[in-house]
């Protein structure tokens, strides 16, 4: 059980403030519940207020990301098209709630964003190969040289790596080229597997190792990272 | 009293209604014996609006999924996907060539899907190798580059004794389509944005080999046709040319 909430790749920052996120829409629909004369029934308000969260937003990048900033109120709009005046000013003040949770969430997810990369930095090999204990080397190429992991000694090596500038566009044209000493030659053959990010930062890689066994390239999603080692990460020419 | 009357109506139909759902659960998981060779024929053969001369083999994948290679009278090499629905066998697919492809038992999970082939053996095929792959690509932005590696595994598959199967995929696919799987997802923050990405993705390929090793177009295991009849997920696995490996 404990081994399985390690590895479950959740991002705790998220999930905590999204939950703050929510707590804060419920306490403020409480305040404004208390001091309204005229109470509507309490279902009734969340729903107006759940129905304000609906928005013609406008969606922009924003560290790395896609965020939607809510620009029109829809919600509050239906409300007031359906409702009678009397009734509208009653639930009105729900929906524009709902309408304002919208930049709660946006703000909850910058804070958590700007929170995760002090936290996780992403650019640190060990945030990503927090756990290799399990970690297994799988040949990915017929040019793979044979070689063994250890993962105690990854594990020693893992601290001395250092980020290298990537060259893509040369291991790419080296390799594809018909002429080039490097043609066909896969220069990362090799992927690691069950290898595990920090506890709580969501994160999830693809961990490719070098030719030469001293070279990691790292690829999650969004970005990838190049770091090398002075000593080689696996045993090379090992096994038989 | 009334009040009464109406709780003890409403239990029993919940009830009712559990021990039917039991009873469905219960035969759903219990599949009766796979039909008779005879049968089998008779109803891939109506289907397949070709006479069904021969069985090669009843491969039961699990309990409730059955993969039938078969000989139809004009000599093609067929296979009928069968499943255990609704208390019967039935045959969802009837495919005419057994050229190789994959059976999604369930769509996004990869450990449930079923690489099929029967190949006519006058084809001079004596194994075949599966490959998954995936180009080698490099793309980049103004901020980051990616490079992303060539994927080329190797799963050979003898052909000489035996000219079909049925199998799953090798457990180092698995862990490897899992981690790409995993690594393509983001929830480096909040999951809801969506992010696009041009990579290539993995496939899995074949290439027949003759006994001395080298590539032998099938001629007679690639023309045909195949009829769906009921709701079923395959894709083709499609053949590769040597010159496409590195």
């Amino acid at each position: 059980m404990n081994v399985i909430i390690q590895h479950m790749p959740v991002n705790i920052l998220s999930i905590w403030f999204n939950i703050m996120g929510w707590g804060m829409i419920i306490l403020w629909i409480i305040i404004r519940y208390r001091k309204q004369k005229e109470k509507p029934a309490i279902w009734k308000a969340v729903l107006a207020a759940l129905a304000g969260i609906i928005s013609f937003s406008w969606n922009m990048m924003l560290m790395d990301m896609v965020v939607r900033i809510a620009v029109l109120p829809l919600g509050v709009w239906i409300l007031h098209f359906f409702l009678r005046k009397h009734r509208y000013e009653i639930y009105c003040q729900y929906a524009w709630i709902g309408f304002w949770s919208n930049y709660i969430f946006l703000a909850a997810m910058l804070l958590s964003t700007m929170i995760h990369s002090v936290m996780y930095p992403i650019n640190n090999a060990d945030t990503y190969l927090a756990n290799v204990e399990q970690a297994v080397l799988i040949p990915t190429h017929p040019t793979a040289p044979q070689a063994v992991l250890h993962p105690k000694q990854l594990r020693s090596l893992i601290p001395k790596l250092e980020q290298a500038e990537d060259q893509t566009y040369t291991w790419y044209s080296q390799t594809s080229t018909k002429g080039k000493p490097d043609y066909q030659m896969e220069r990362f053959p090799y992927v690691v597997i069950n290898t595990h990010a920090r506890w709580g930062s969501g994160l999830q890689s693809m961990v490719y190792l070098e030719r030469d066994g001293k070279g990691l390239l790292i690829t999650t999603e969004k970005r990838q990272f190049y770091y090398r080692s002075e000593e080689p990460l696996v045993e090379m020419g090992g096994g038989e | 009293m009334l009040q009464k009357k109406k709780i003890a109506l409403l239990l029993s139909a919940v009830i009712i209604l559990v021990i039917i759902r039991a009873g469905y659960m219960y035969l759903d998981h219990h599949p009766k014996p796979f039909p008779s060779h005879e049968a089998a024929v008779g109803e891939m053969g109506r289907s397949n609006k070709n006479v069904i001369q021969e069985i090669l083999e009843v491969i039961h994948i699990d309990d409730a999924h059955v993969v039938v290679p078969f000989v139809s009278e004009n000599n093609e090499y067929g296979i009928g996907l069968w499943k255990w629905e609704v208390f019967s066998w039935k045959l969802k697919k009837i495919e005419q060539r057994g050229e190789p492809f994959l059976w999604k038992l369930k769509e996004k999970d990869p450990s449930s899907h079923v690489l099929i082939w029967n190949m006519n053996p006058s084809g001079q095929i004596s194994a075949i190798d599966y490959y998954l792959m995936r180009e080698r690509s490099y793309y980049g932005t103004d901020e980051h580059n990616t490079y992303q590696p060539r994927i080329q595994l190797k799963h050979r598959v003898d052909a000489s004794t035996k000219s079909y199967g049925a199998i799953q995929l090798p457990e180092v696919w698995l862990q490897l389509l899992e981690d790409e799987r995993a690594a393509n997802r983001s929830s480096e923050s909040f999951s809801l944005f969506s992010s696009f990405s041009p990579r290539s993705s993995i496939a899995i390929n074949w290439l027949p080999r003759s006994a001395a090793g080298e590539f032998v177009f099938p001629k007679h295991t690639v023309n045909g046709g195949s009829y769906v009849l009921s709701d079923v997920s395959t894709s083709p696995v499609y053949i590769i040319d040597p010159h496409d490996l590195e």
